[in-house]
């Protein structure tokens, strides 16, 4: 895990990006809102995702597809403890979580595109 | 359409590369194959496009370069599986505005030692920040939930995809080019050890080192003429479900362009990472039944109505980099010269499929190209 994503660790929920005019939610970072074309952005946490796919890798790593409510972004997460497709589940950017959860590696979301010129 | 295909030919396939083997050399023996091919010589060459995942720090001109190529036309391609159809895109409108005559397209790869594993653990900054430290390994977890998607969608099980894997493999027993050429039997895939389940070891393409090459000229008789070609980036956002491409927009207007249909095509080379992206494919193109795919998987491929990646694919050929987009192109033009030896079958229209770059979920690029047998 690079430092980037340790100095970001949170536990409860995931920081995503936000875009500030329409309010959608974007993971990974956007330069520019593909819904509104805005470049300002904010934070939202998201807390809570629903599990839509699971596989096992060959190591016992268990990944998943999770939902997220509002049409919020489609996350890829690895499960923490044991868990079902349709099932609810916390989400965490902590790696070390002991769960139950799913852990969404993150990273610091970006904030504003530049879009002002030099006079 | 005014141009044509007059040369197909590639490096030799391996997963062994052999010592002092790079990807400059790769790359070079794939253009002087296709050259020969086409009965030329490097000398005759004004045009150059090159797409690689290992080329680096060189770029395409440093390979003009050491390739002794004096050119009027270079362009390099960072699309992956998608490249070839996006190289031709832009060689064809190239020969067609009088900027180059003989245009070559190469694409490969050099992926010994750990060179596959640093390039998939760094694909990208979304693979870089978000997927590799899960850990993910290569985007085979993601293509395994989409194939689980899909089953649940198009009420397809393992068997069906077993049915594309080993009729592939047919074909590629009959491929002196393929890596893989022993038989398959559906009891060997459904059998063979899971990777990330549902998909196990014949589901997932085998990294290998090796180059594609084509040659792009003016239109001219007895060769393969491009009816269509089209491409599509970015199709949806990252939205979707991946289970459609970015073939479902653009199918329409190249079969419009092409002057021919999904019932013309005798031959198709799709995209082939992973069997339900074939899938994906071949109903985006209209060349299955979305609505009865295990069927339609039964009735045209595993019957070899519709013969579809003849050289027994990615799955079976192996996957050399980013000329696994290229792969496709090099087949079909064989097959339409008449140069595919024992796996020759009668085509006079072909389709070539690209499909590539996963974003964060899925593949974010495809490209569609038509051909005609002129011979």
């Amino acid at each position: 895990m690079t430092p980037r994503h340790a100095s970001r660790r949170r536990t409860a929920g995931i920081d995503v990006q936000q875009c500030r005019d329409c309010h959608r939610r974007l993971f990974p970072d956007r330069l520019i809102c593909p819904t509104c074309g805005g470049t300002d952005f904010g934070v939202a946490t998201i807390e809570r995702g629903r599990i839509e796919q699971v596989t096992v890798l060959a190591d016992g790593t268990v990944l998943a597809s999770i939902s997220t409510a509002d049409d919020g972004p489609t996350l890829i997460a690895r499960l923490i403890g044991s868990a079902d497709p349709a099932d609810e589940t916390r989400l965490t950017g902590d790696a070390e979580d002991p769960g139950p959860a799913a852990f969404v590696p993150g990273g610091a979301p970006t904030s504003s595109t530049p879009t002002r010129t030099t006079p | 359409m005014t141009t044509s295909i007059i040369g197909a030919g590639q490096s030799p396939y391996t997963r062994h590369p052999e010592p002092g083997l790079t990807t400059p050399k790769v790359l070079a023996g794939a253009a002087l194959a296709a050259l020969a091919d086409a009965g030329l010589t490097p000398a005759d060459v004004d045009g150059l496009a090159v797409s690689s995942f290992t080329l680096g720090p060189d770029h395409a001109v440093d390979l003009a370069w050491r390739m002794g190529l004096k050119l009027t036309w270079l362009m390099q391609d960072t699309t992956g599986g998608a490249s070839a159809g996006g190289m031709l895109q832009h060689a064809v409108r190239a020969v067609e505005a009088g900027d180059a005559r003989t245009i070559v397209l190469v694409a490969g790869d050099h992926l010994g030692g750990d060179a596959f594993t640093r390039l998939v653990a760094e694909y990208n900054t979304a693979t870089r920040d978000h997927l590799t430290p899960l850990p993910m390994a290569g985007p085979n977890a993601l293509f395994a939930m989409l194939t689980t998607r899909q089953m649940d969608a198009l009420g397809l099980t393992r068997h069906d995809y077993g049915a594309l894997a080993v009729a592939q493999r047919r074909w590629a027993t009959l491929n002196p080019g393929a890596v893989y050429r022993s038989p398959l039997t559906l009891d060997d895939y459904l059998s063979a050890p899971i990777v990330a389940d549902p998909l196990g070891r014949y589901d997932c393409v085998p990294p290998v080192t090796g180059g594609d090459a084509v040659v792009v000229t003016a239109d001219r008789p007895g060769a393969v003429r491009v009816l269509s070609v089209r491409t599509s980036y970015n199709a949806d956002q990252q939205d979707g479900d991946g289970l459609t491409t970015g073939l479902r927009e653009i199918a329409p207007t190249a079969w419009d362009e092409a002057g021919v249909g999904p019932s013309d095509i005798d031959l198709a080379c799709v995209y082939d990472d992973y069997p339900a992206m074939v899938v994906a494919q071949l109903i985006d193109l209209g060349l299955l039944d979305h609505s009865d795919a295990a069927g339609s998987i039964t009735r045209g491929i595993t019957t070899g109505h519709l013969p579809v990646n003849t050289s027994g694919g990615q799955l079976s050929a192996g996957q050399a980099g980013a000329a696994g987009g290229m792969h496709g192109l090099v087949e079909a033009s064989r097959q339409l010269l008449g140069r595919a030896g024992e796996r020759q079958v009668d085509a006079r229209h072909a389709v070539v499929s690209g499909y590539g770059m996963v974003l964060y979920r899925y593949g974010a690029c495809a490209t569609t190209t038509v051909l005609a047998a002129t011979r």
